[in-house]
């Protein structure tokens, strides 16, 4: 294999969707589905951080059942995201059918998106003060069949491109990174994770979301080299379905679903048929919106 | 650590610099005066006990009509000490011509996000060298994430060749290629 190195990067012309300025026109919940918009991969990743900043400029806290979905949902699509990595960067060093692999477990997590919200790829299901509704109906046992075959899918997908030979022959000595330049030039992820003196920082430094009652280890290599890179990848993998399994223990199958904040979260149905207080607050909370302190919130993922 | 201790620490190391603690919800933020915005960087980075290594973002929030109009923000992690920071710089409206200096020579993480609250807010970076734009086209007019800056504009489309294409063209062009062997079956239309 050719060695290709880049010794600059001059980037410009990059297309910006704009969506801080789209932001600025719409409601405090109308913008979760224009975050989820900028990663196509993970997109309820990125809806989490927005409403987990918006929620602590309301100073609001998530009943502990909120959380465990929360924190169930961004593993699932930690899984979803990275199993996209796999498969193309396998094409890329010549084994075109771990993609076929990868794209059907993948196919499964975006299942369980449409169960919860009929929205595949952007469900817009977390909502600030809580999500949109309750679990679906089948929601457990789609979760618990997905992680049941997930481990050995997940092995079989790294097996059809010979991980013994292939992956570490393309990848072996590969782009050494250094902890320290990684800091400095502000590389994050699985890059900074995979080198000499390796980094961890969000999920065990700075918890949030209830991170810190699961039991997982942040995966870290010291070599530097893509092939570092690729196994804490794999790593992280395997500590998502370790996560995602205590989850959906922890969560029960109804219970609540939005924290009790009336000025955020929509009066039940029920109320708002029979009680002319709720409905007021029904109508002014899908008209009107609600009211956000002035402020800076920052939640890095 | 608070803001108030962190500004303590940096006093003693940044002579003549007035800092001023700014109010927060998640982790100090602190205001610092442009003039000493690099000094003040280096001893975040240098002082055993910050040691923010990380620069996260460089962004910027503007106040219109407030005036001075913008604010620039960084946003600093110290992986050693398990801190966050945010650092302010208030830039008047007649200070947005490289006032605010670039901080590349701490972090030379720096250099991307300043192009780009350049673009997006046309704050110019002090000695920054390579102060294009990053997101919008180069020869984009305005700076879109200001508040003055209408939402939706309608630009024409610019052209430099002609989008339309001859017949005579697509036919000069199919008879000179050659077709290759084994696609020739292709061509030919059997199955």
């Amino acid at each position: 294999m050719a060695r290709r190195s880049s010794r600059a990067c001059r980037p410009s012309d990059i297309c910006t969707p704009g969506i801080e300025k789209t932001a600025e026109q719409k409601k405090w919940q109308q913008v979760v589905p224009l975050v989820e918009r900028m990663d196509y991969l993970a997109a309820q990743s990125n809806s989490l951080c927005y409403v987990l900043s918006v929620e602590k400029l309301l100073g609001l806290e998530m009943p502990q059942r909120v959380k465990d979905i929360r924190v169930l949902l961004a593993e699932l699509q930690r899984m979803a995201s990275h199993l996209v990595w796999i498969g193309t960067h396998a094409m890329e060093i010549g084994a075109v059918s771990m993609l076929f692999y990868a794209i059907r477990e993948r196919e499964l997590l975006m299942n369980i998106n449409e169960l919860i919200a009929g929205f595949r790829f952007f469900p817009s299901y977390f909502r600030v003060g809580g999500l949109r509704e309750d679990l679906a109906r089948g929601f457990h046992e789609a979760v618990n069949a997905f992680l049941d075959r997930f481990p050995e899918e997940d092995r079989r997908v790294r097996r059809a491109p010979d991980e013994e030979r292939h992956v570490p022959a393309a990848h072996r000595g590969r782009r050494r990174a250094h902890a320290g330049r990684c800091a400095r030039v502000g590389t994050g992820r699985a890059r900074s994770r995979a080198g000499r003196d390796p980094i961890t920082t969000c999920g065990s430094s700075f918890p949030y979301t209830g991170y810190e009652t699961y039991d997982f280890k942040v995966p870290t290599a010291t070599e530097g080299d893509v092939f570092a890179q690729y196994r804490v990848r794999v790593e992280e993998m395997r500590q998502s379905v370790k996560i995602a399994r205590q989850a959906i223990q922890r969560i029960t199958p109804s219970g609540a679903w939005a924290c009790d904040d009336s000025r955020v979260v929509p009066p039940p149905k029920d109320k708002v048929y029979t009680e002319m207080e709720a409905l007021i607050q029904h109508f002014l909370i899908y008209s009107q919106g609600f009211t956000v302190p002035a402020g800076e919130a920052l939640r890095a993922g | 650590m608070d803001a108030s201790s962190i500004i303590d620490t940096l006093t003693t190391a940044v002579p003549g610099a007035s800092y001023e603690a700014g109010k927060s919800v998640d982790f100090a933020t602190i205001y610092v005066p442009a003039a000493q915005l690099v000094e003040t960087c280096r001893a975040l980075r240098e002082i055993p006990s910050l040691r923010f290594n990380v620069l996260i973002e460089v962004t910027a929030a503007d106040y219109l009509p407030r005036e001075p109009r913008f604010e620039v923000v960084y946003h600093l992690l110290s992986i050693p000490n398990r801190l966050r920071l945010r650092l302010k710089v208030r830039v008047a409206s007649t200070q947005i011509d490289g006032v605010v200096p670039t901080v590349q020579s701490v972090w030379p993480a720096a250099g991307w996000p300043e192009r780009e609250v350049w673009d997006m807010f046309g704050i110019v970076f002090a000695e920054h060298g390579d102060l294009r734009r990053l997101l919008m086209p180069e020869d984009w007019e305005g700076h879109p994430a200001r508040k003055d800056y209408p939402v939706q504009i309608r630009k024409a489309a610019q052209t430099y060749e002609p989008l339309e294409v001859s017949e005579s063209r697509v036919q000069g062009e199919h008879r000179a290629r050659p077709v290759s062997a084994g696609a020739r079956w292709l061509v030919v239309g059997g199955w």
